[in-house]
């Protein structure tokens, strides 16, 4: 009996094992057919992305494009470590670009292949091309503060409310320090103690430092009375129903990048689909989709003002607030995700 | 003779090739190459850090804490639940049966935000007890340690109540009749018989619902309090602000620690108790002066029920009526409770969760029943699961049976097989991943099984061993007294009474595989793409009501193959000549 058994088991998982091996090679050649591999994060933002990037890329520049999804900082340090490199390009918000620049996950941009003017420089980085902006924003119940709330309200104790904020250290400092009187040009390098005392204000009011899909349920559910927050999210929010409002006032917007990882299979035309997607018409038709906003100056010109007064990034509502600089938390983000992590759980 | 029992010892190690094999490779080398992180570099100072700073203790104190009331909890709640459903034939035990299962059919993100309505400001338990005028504030009832432990305790309930009814299935129940006539009233008996024949029982169903409960992040991180943190959602955090990864994995070096400290000690603990359940052994091994004393109160008495006492029998046995009646309306609307807010949800009209929805559609089954990819990466995901499933069966039966009823070294043997749970997924994830893509298996179906039996495999193992611990070792010894050989001892005897505990184990590998994203996420690229990837990207963005939907389409399904069993027994019930 042990004897039979022994070897069925053996043979069945010698299968297994094979089967795996023997199908991997050929996984990988039925997805390399010149097809540039974009990944993203799936879901509506990725739909967006499609209809204004991925799908007309092959008719436009010649590049047809592979979309996946998944992009986070973990996964591309493991594809690169494992060198086993199947994405071309990815889309990586601010933080996780600087920690893919920093553990040397990335190659640099081909500038004499990607060429777009209406970008600003400090969004055409050596590793990375900002191509989109979203925002962290204030927001509040109407029921609750039929008149609105100020940033410094926001840290007023006297001001009795349930707050939500982000479970992160970034965003949330700047936007304490900008409540605090800070002004945007001055703001790094950051005076962490600073924000972290005016945070703690109010510390006994904040039901939680959460994620933004936790962030945007409450809001709906009417578990808090004021938020920092995606705006974005609220704004799914109040499409949902929830009856908010919220502001460019101390708002904190941040970048996300087009980003090539270092050993990508096709390089070359990785460049070209960056190049085609930070085009104005393509960053304007991603805004029409969805209400993010364009790092190239020259696509504000083609959007519909009704739409563009309400995107992230834009010259007026950027006014009011501050760009993250990822630049700064690049060299800091350990020190202080250490000090925020023990000051969030004491 | 002696050649022959040598060889059969040495044959019986070989079953334990393959499980230990998989242990090897699919999980010893994937925590490896991991391992230069947490231990590459200034490890002194790290593990320092974690140790030496207030916080870290306070992290890993609380996940403790956490983890041993919700198992308690967990334990205390399931224990009579899981003797009804061992009692229960035909109709009752499908019925018992699907309750138990609710927990496990709903998606977790959607179970998660279920409790935020119903325990939230504007929620079902503060609309209630304004509106009797108990309260004149709404209570804080969010974000405490209370709500993480009901959110734990409820999701644990089915495998816990599993684990206890493989084994309290084989109890005799004339056991307690006996117990009865002796006079032992029902409490009594239950406590002094039931409870140390079902100690294997207990001792697996605890040790998973530990496990699972400390790996926890998604509850802990919505519905707690940041002042309460659990250690897995402090390495998600961690992982994902993309900072310290090699304080992450020290920190998942710690968890793993601490989990295996707790596991060995429940196996301590169940072993001492457990000598209970093989008295023949005991009467054999032990000199009779150290046997226990026989409790002989109960003999003298006479065995029919005085006459001043039939009234207060009675009334007795009605208050145990009752008391058992209350109790599983309690357990049902704890377990179901969730469901109230789930089914509106998943006919919203609104693109996100809302509760109570601003209006109904189908639009979410249409999305997910009417398009290609949603369908194939059920279909995947089913796929996997089912591999998973056989795989991790076979490994289970083979490491039973080749561990038999005294393996000597089982305590390490148990520890090791149950280690793949104590690390926390997204750790174990990350290794997978720099182990498999070394020879293709990344991105491939057979990646994704092999990772989800590591993690499935110590499941089932516990509860096939916990069935086979309970199986009569006389029965198999007196087959092969009367010639059967061992494949027929194993065919005729010892399968058929395996058969509940693989029933059970199938069932939990089947649906643990089914819902397990962290890993598939990770694993899967541009061929995979699973079920709980494509929920877990909605949620993302739009925290959309897909999950809910796709919750209401299991139970759904599951329903309806509850309802065809309960047709066919009462079909049955209609034919028999004899009552049943």
């Amino acid at each position: 009996m042990v004897q039979i058994d022994k070897r069925r088991l053996g043979k069945a998982i010698g299968l297994v094992f094979l089967a795996g091996v023997a199908s991997s090679p050929l996984a990988v050649s039925a997805a390399d057919t010149a097809r540039v591999v974009v990944a993203s994060y799936g879901g509506s933002f990725q739909e967006a992305q499609s209809k204004a990037f991925f799908e007309p890329s092959f008719k436009a520049a010649g590049v047809s494009v592979l979309a996946t999804t998944g992009t986070s900082y973990p996964k591309v340090k493991a594809m690169v470590q494992s060198g086993n490199v199947t994405w071309d390009v990815v889309s990586a918000d601010a933080a996780a670009f600087e920690s893919e620049v920093k553990d040397g996950l990335l190659q640099p941009i081909d500038y004499s292949a990607v060429t777009a003017d209406g970008i600003p420089d400090q969004f055409r980085t050596k590793y990375g091309v900002g191509y989109m902006q979203f925002s962290e924003n204030l927001a509040w119940s109407k029921a609750k503060f039929p008149a609105g709330l100020t940033p410094a309200q926001f840290f007023d104790p006297a001001v009795k409310a349930r707050r939500v904020m982000l479970a992160l250290p970034y965003y949330n400092l700047e936007f304490a320090l900008l409540a605090d009187g800070v002004k945007p040009a001055d703001l790094y390098p950051l005076d962490v103690d600073r924000g972290l005392r005016v945070i703690d204000r109010i510390k006994d009011q904040v039901v939680g430092f959460k994620s933004p899909s936790d962030v945007q349920a409450l809001i709906q559910q009417g578990e808090v009375d004021a938020a920092f927050a995606p705006g974005g999210r609220v704004g799914n929010a109040i499409k949902a129903g929830a009856d908010w409002a919220y502001t460019w006032n101390a708002s904190v917007s941040i970048v996300e990048y087009w980003a090539v990882v270092k050993g990508a299979p096709h390089p070359a035309d990785a460049m070209k689909f960056i190049n085609f997607a930070v085009q104005p018409q393509q960053q304007a038709a991603l805004s029409r989709l969805i209400p993010y906003g364009p790092t190239n100056v020259d696509a504000l010109k083609l959007l519909d003002p009704a739409i563009a007064k309400d995107l992230p990034g834009t010259p007026e509502n950027e006014r009011f607030g501050a760009v993250l600089n990822s630049r700064w938390w690049n060299v800091n983000l350990d020190a202080v995700v250490a000090r925020w992590n023990t000051y969030v759980m004491q | 003779m002696t050649k022959r029992l040598v060889g059969r010892v040495d044959l019986k190690w070989l079953l334990l090739v393959p499980a230990f094999a998989l242990l090897l490779l699919a999980f010893a080398v994937p925590l490896l190459s991991i391992v230069p992180d947490a231990f590459g570099g200034d490890v002194v100072r790290r593990f320092l850090r974690i140790v030496g700073s207030p916080v870290y203790r306070t992290v890993i104190w609380t996940t403790l804490r956490v983890s041993l009331e919700a198992t308690a909890s967990t334990l205390v709640i399931s224990l009579p639940l899981a003797w009804f459903l061992s009692q229960a034939r035909g109709v009752p035990a499908l019925l018992l049966g699907l309750l138990v299962l609710v927990p496990f059919l709903t998606n977790v993100l959607v179970r998660t935000y279920a409790w935020v309505a119903i325990l939230g400001q504007r929620g079902f338990v503060n609309a209630v007890l304004l509106g009797l005028g108990v309260i004149s504030q709404p209570l804080p009832l969010l974000f405490s340690e209370p709500a993480v432990l009901l959110a734990l305790v409820q999701c644990s309930i089915p495998m816990m109540v599993f684990a206890l009814v493989t084994v309290l299935r084989r109890i005799d129940v004339r056991i307690l009749l006996a117990a009865n006539t002796l006079g032992a009233n029902r409490l009594r008996a239950f406590l002094d018989n039931v409870l140390p024949m079902a100690v294997r029982g207990i001792q697996s169903g605890v040790t998973i619902t530990f496990l699972f409960t400390m790996a926890t992040f998604i509850a802990p991180a919505f519905l707690g309090n940041q002042r309460q943190q659990m250690l897995a959602q402090v390495i998600q955090s961690e992982l994902d602000s993309g900072s310290d990864w090699a304080f992450a994995a020290a920190l998942g070096v710690t968890l793993a620690a601490v989990a295996t400290v707790v596991v060995l000690a429940i196996a301590k603990a169940g072993r001492r108790l457990s000598r209970w359940q093989r008295p023949m052994a005991a009467a054999a091994t032990l000199p009779r002066a150290q046997k226990r004393p026989i409790d002989q109160k109960a003999l003298g008495k006479p065995v029919g029920m005085p006459k001043p006492r039939i009234r207060l029998f009675v009334t007795w046995r009605g208050g145990a009526r009752l008391v058992q009646w209350s109790y599983l309306c309690l357990v049902s609307v704890f377990i179901l409770i969730p469901l109230f807010v789930l089914i509106p949800v998943s006919f919203s009209s609104a693109s996100a969760l809302v509760f109570p929805p601003p209006g109904y559609s189908l639009r979410w089954f249409e999305q997910i029943l009417g398009s290609p990819e949603w369908v194939a990466a059920g279909l995947t995901s089913l796929r996997i699961a089912a591999a998973t499933c056989l795989l991790s069966l076979i490994l289970a039966v083979a490491t039973v049976l080749g561990m038999g009823p005294h393996f000597r070294i089982r305590g390490i043997a148990e520890a090791t097989v149950l280690s793949p749970l104590s690390v926390p997924a997204v750790v174990y994830a990350l290794g997978a991943y720099l182990a498999f893509a070394r020879v293709g298996l990344v991105d491939t179906e057979t990646g994704i099984v092999l990772a989800h039996t590591v993690l499935v495999f110590p499941v089932t193992y516990l509860v096939v061993a916990a069935t086979y611990s309970s199986i009569d070792l006389g029965l198999h010894r007196a087959a092969a007294t009367l010639g059967a050989d061992p494949l027929r001892v194993f065919t005729t005897v010892l399968f058929p009474l395996l058969l509940p505990g693989l029933a059970v184990g199938a069932l939990l590998a089947t649906l643990l595989s089914f819902d397990e994203s962290v890993v598939s996420i990770f694993l899967s690229n541009l061929n995979v793409v699973t079920l709980p990837r494509k929920l877990w990207e909605g949620i993302r963005f739009d925290s959309s009501p897909e999950p809910a939907a796709v919750s209401v389409v299991l139970l759904a399904v599951t329903c309806v193959g509850i309802a065809a069993g309960i047709a066919v027994i009462l079909g049955r019930k209609k034919k028999a000549v004899l009552p049943l």
